[in-house]
């Protein structure tokens, strides 16, 4: 199964009780009482899940390390690196 | 000296690389020399304008033959094809593959063997998005786009690895040549595309932090049009795989 028919098999598995529900094929006591918020199930979904991403996305990128240390690490290493090849008998080309 | 029976041929594709080239293949005989495991570092130039060649071919003198392998090819062809033919010319039992513009450290080098040692992992991953990961370099701007392409992709592929875009990683010569059979895009895609196929094949993936240092010499490349194509990837690949 690709992502994509995994997708639109829960989908599937969320639509058909759903429009049965809406759209009055069954009806209960219950859910005609609340059928305005059935309704609206959907779209309510949809604004969690972007919030869930927006709060995901935010806080990782708050939280990306910078690695200062790194590139000061490197940049040591790189002069090392050079005294060393030049000693080697390695000509730089620049 | 953790001598292990195995070999580890190390793929360097270059092109236009002759300042960062001395310096990356430097650092690896440094680190690998250090952990005492056999390799060898396999050049593959893209026929740089620049003398990236000429510039290997002075490293070759220097650290011998069998340790600098030269594999150049006379026009820029792609990543993905720079690796087969790499991995044609490989005598290693692994395959690395590090960027050689400096911004993957070699010192990382040693950590992927022995975790791929520990686990029999058949491709160990680095990530710059868990643990001690991280990178140099990057203003809010490139974070946030780095952060939101990687977790739509981790929402939409569901893969075994936190890092897909990153290119530094270890892999099972066999295990390579599979992933990079079943891979159809090209370009900076590419690398995710070969984690996706390896879920695919359910070939076993373990990852280590990396810090990544962006581009020192030379400019890094993120427009629009890298955008979208990965969007563009990402969908093919979501209705696909």
């Amino acid at each position: 199964m690709t992502n994509l028919q995994r997708w639109l098999f829960f989908a599937t598995l969320f639509a058909v009780p759903y429009f049965a529900l809406v759209l009055g094929s069954v009806q209960t006591k219950l859910t005609s009482k609340y059928l305005l918020h059935i309704q609206l199930l959907p779209l309510l979904l949809i604004v969690l899940f972007g919030i869930y991403s927006v709060v995901t996305v935010l806080y990782r990128t708050f939280t990306f390390n910078d690695c200062p240390e790194a590139a000061k690490e490197l940049q040591a290493e790189i002069l090392e690196a050079r005294k060393d090849l030049i000693a080697k008998g390695f000509k730089f080309r620049d | 000296m953790p001598t292990n029976g195995h070999k580890y041929s190390i793929l360097l594709p270059t092109y236009n690389e002759k300042d960062n080239l001395p310096i990356i293949i430097w650092l690896i005989v440094k680190y690998m020399k250090a952990s005492g495991y056999e390799y060898e570092v396999i050049v593959i130039d893209d026929g740089s304008p620049d003398g990236t060649l000429d510039v290997a071919k002075d490293l070759q003198k220097i650290y011998g033959e069998d340790k600098i392998v030269l594999r150049p090819r006379s026009a820029k062809l792609g990543l993905g094809t720079a690796y087969i033919h790499g991995i044609k010319h490989a005598t290693g039992d692994f395959i690395i593959i590090i960027d050689a513009d400096l911004s993957h450290h070699p010192k990382f080098i040693p950590e992927f063997i022995k975790l791929q040692e520990a686990g029999d992992y058949d491709i160990v991953s680095g990530t710059r998005y868990a643990g001690d990961g991280g990178v140099f370099g990057w203003d809010f701007k490139r974070k946030l786009i780095s952060r939101g392409a990687n977790f739509l992709s981790q929402v939409l592929l569901r893969p075994n690895a936190s890092d897909l875009t990153g290119s530094f990683r270890l892999y099972k010569k066999p295990v390579l040549e599979q992933c990079i059979a079943s891979c159809v895009s090209k370009g900076y895609v590419f690398q995710m595309e070969m984690l996706v196929r390896a879920r695919q094949h359910q070939f076993s993936i373990a990852e280590v932090p990396i810090t990544f240092v962006d581009r020192i010499y030379g400019t890094s490349k993120l427009g629009g049009t890298e955008i979208i194509q990965f969007a563009k990837n990402l969908l093919y690949l979501f209705a696909t795989t």
